[in-house]
């Protein structure tokens, strides 16, 4: 009888096992990957995307993704959906940790880039002073959650861990829909820093319908005058490109509508592109003459418009033309290709999404 | 901060300037140290363009500190030969072997003469550094520099994915940690589609049986946190008693994580396993910022 190799869970020889059946069933179904493909996208899946929130105990990316190729393409298409797999970004529980960590430390970094008016030249003192500096302006500080989904408890224990003795629990507030009589138990400040999870459209930070509307908007309405000379800074953790340019554009109209004196900054940890799968070679814009693009607008018909993806003139592209490939641990965003979350009308879903929009 | 091994009464302070020029001057009261490094015993044909070494202040030429017959601390010897008293010590690590440059870090933190308060400033130059592909060795910095290790049953091991494979993978099958915990550079983590730097590696990862939790993120842009957070690692690993564990560092990567891992090596005294004569930073660029180092009373 033939000896049998045993295969051991989360072992060398079950991940080469497991590469070897992804191209199998793959090939089997028409997409064409190479070792080095089959390994990464094997790599990705068990350390990144099996952990998806959504996805229901027991089933793994990999059942998944034959199934969403197999279902919902046809075989002279797969190889192009295929192409969107390899461009996935996925941020773990991890990089999520890391990412709010990282903000608090890039809006210290900020702060010690502002003109701190320090007057020594001595280079000792200058550094002594200069630190001393920073943490008293880090206590001018109020730091306000504008999303539920930003670790903002993290936040808050790593600004106090690594800056004991300077913060009072008062300079964080988990939500800036507060009353206004609460206002006045925050300590003396000069600045208030917004924390978002992501802006991927600019849209839910600051929009006109009819009127001025989102997070910014309804902060200034709700805070009204105690925000009066203070510097706002805007923080999401991940920041599209489309974004940054809606929300420059907007934040000047609406500043200016309004009579809005606050000097108002973005400070964004990270900057996400259009998806490589369908930007064109700029990598700025979306390119509809991609394989991806004409995917995306054959298949737009199985996706079902509500009053939000209306009034944008639909989402093809993901929500305001954001073109991005990105799935975080807890949920996808919007602003993702549909063809990757939607589950309208028979489409099987790649990383079924959980709307906030109701 | 406690400091490996300062004197108890004096802390190790690392502040980060994000800054070509810094903002202070003090043309008697800093020093520029050029090292001659020991493969050339002659000063590196560097063009001195970047600022901080084009400051006025006085030049010491030295001879490295690696393959020296005395063993005294080549601090200590400076702080006498120029009665230095609280002197900023620029230090450039341009052209300088690893091994050179964690050795004079290690000498400068185990100076006899920590009350006259003489810091190092290094200035670190924007880009990737240069990772060799050739055998990794095992070694450990020294006053006198590197001592050759041999490997220890209990090492856990920190490289960087940042290097490249086929060699990474070698290493790994040389020094076979019992844990490790690869070092990711953050900034190019979160935007990269494809995770290059992780998948790369998967092979190695797997051998290892690296749990996705392991791996640190480094993120140059906030060198602070990440060098205090690396180095408290570091020294926490028991070095003595029933429970010897072996902390090994292969740095890689950008030149600012590159630096951080093998200064917190030296301050620790850990094991590096790197291929010989590596020299990070070869070429004069754009300043990316400028680390100093101070014992604070």
């Amino acid at each position: 009888m033939r000896k049998v190799d045993r295969v051991l869970p989360y072992t060398s020889s079950s991940f080469k096992v497991q590469q070897e059946q992804l191209q199998k069933h793959l090939s089997q179904i028409g997409v064409k990957l190479t070792d080095i493909e089959a390994e990464r996208i094997t790599c990705l899946s068990r350390r990144k995307y099996d952990r998806y929130d959504h996805f229901p105990p027991g089933e793994n990316f990999t059942v998944r993704l034959i199934r969403w190729l197999t279902e919902n393409f046809n075989r002279n298409e797969r190889n192009d959906a295929f192409s969107i797999i390899k461009a996935i970004k996925f941020i773990d529980e991890y990089e999520l940790k890391k990412l709010t960590t990282t903000t608090f430390e890039n809006i210290r970094s900020e702060i010690g880039k502002e003109n701190l008016n320090i007057q020594s030249k001595n280079w000792y003192s200058f550094i002594e002073i200069w630190n001393k500096r920073i943490e008293e302006e880090l206590a001018k500080t109020i730091f306000v959650a504008c999303a539920d989904d930003i670790n903002f408890d993290l936040f808050r224990r790593y600004a106090m861990r690594t800056h004991p003795n300077i913060f009072k629990k008062d300079n964080f507030v988990e939500y800036y829909k507060i009353d206004q009589s609460s206002l006045t138990d925050l300590p003396v400040n000069i600045r208030i820093v917004l924390l978002d999870q992501i802006s991927a459209s600019g849209t839910t930070a600051i929009r006109k319908d009819n009127k001025w509307t989102g997070k910014i908007p309804r902060f200034f309405d709700i805070w009204k005058d105690y925000l009066k000379d203070k510097k706002i800074y805007y923080c999401p953790y991940i920041l599209s490109q489309v974004a940054h340019k809606n929300l420059e554009d907007r934040l000047l109209s609406w500043k200016k509508e309004e009579k809005i004196s606050n000097e108002i900054k973005i400070l964004q940890t990270c900057n996400i592109s259009i998806s490589p799968c369908i930007s064109d070679s700029s990598g700025l814009n979306i390119d509809e003459k991609s394989n991806v693009a004409k995917l995306c607008k054959k298949y737009y018909n199985k996706f079902e418009e509500d009053e939000h993806t209306k009034m944008v003139g639909g989402v093809p592209y993901g929500y305001g033309r954001a073109g991005l490939t990105l799935v975080l641990q807890s949920n996808c965003p919007n602003n993702t290709l549909p063809i990757l979350w939607h589950s309208f009308n028979d489409w099987y879903p790649l990383f079924p999404r959980v709307s906030h929009h109701r | 901060m406690k400091a490996g091994n300062i004197q108890e009464k004096f802390f190790l302070e690392f502040d980060y300037l994000d800054c070509e020029n810094p903002p202070f001057e003090q043309k008697q009261l800093e020093k520029r140290i050029l090292f001659r490094p020991h493969q050339t015993y002659s000063l590196p044909n560097i063009s001195m363009k970047y600022t901080p070494l084009d400051r006025s202040s006085e030049i010491i030429e030295l001879n490295c500190v690696c393959n020296r017959k005395d063993n005294t601390n080549i601090i200590d010897k400076l702080i006498e030969e120029y009665s230095l008293e609280e002197n900023l010590l620029w230090i450039d690590p341009c052209e300088l072997p690893i091994e050179c440059f964690t050795s004079i870090i290690l000498n400068w933190s185990k100076s006899q003469k920590p009350e006259k308060n003489n810091s190092l400033a290094i200035p670190i130059t924007k880009g990737e550094s240069n990772n060799k592909t050739s055998t990794y060795i095992l070694w450990k910095p020294s006053l006198s520099g590197p001592i050759k290790r041999r490997k220890s049953r209990n090492s856990i091991w920190y490289p960087s994915l940042s290097r490249d494979k086929n060699s990474l993978l070698k290493a790994f099958q040389y020094l076979d940690p019992y844990d490790a915990h690869p070092i990711l550079d953050f900034s190019k983590v979160i935007v990269q589609p494809g995770e290059i730097d992780l998948t790369n590696h998967s092979i190695m990862l797997e051998q290892t049986r690296t749990r996705t939790r392991n791996f640190v993120y480094f993120d140059y842009l906030n060198p602070k946190r990440t060098f205090l957070d690396f180095l408290e690692v570091l020294q926490n690993i028991p070095k003595i008693g029933p429970f010897v564990v072996n902390p090994t560092v292969t740095p890689g990567g950008n030149r600012v994580i590159y630096l951080l891992m093998a200064i917190a090596g030296a301050l620790s005294e850990s094991d590096f396993l790197t291929p010989v004569n590596e020299i990070p930073m070869t070429s004069n660029r754009e300043i990316q910022g400028i680390i100093v180092l101070r014992k604070c009373a």
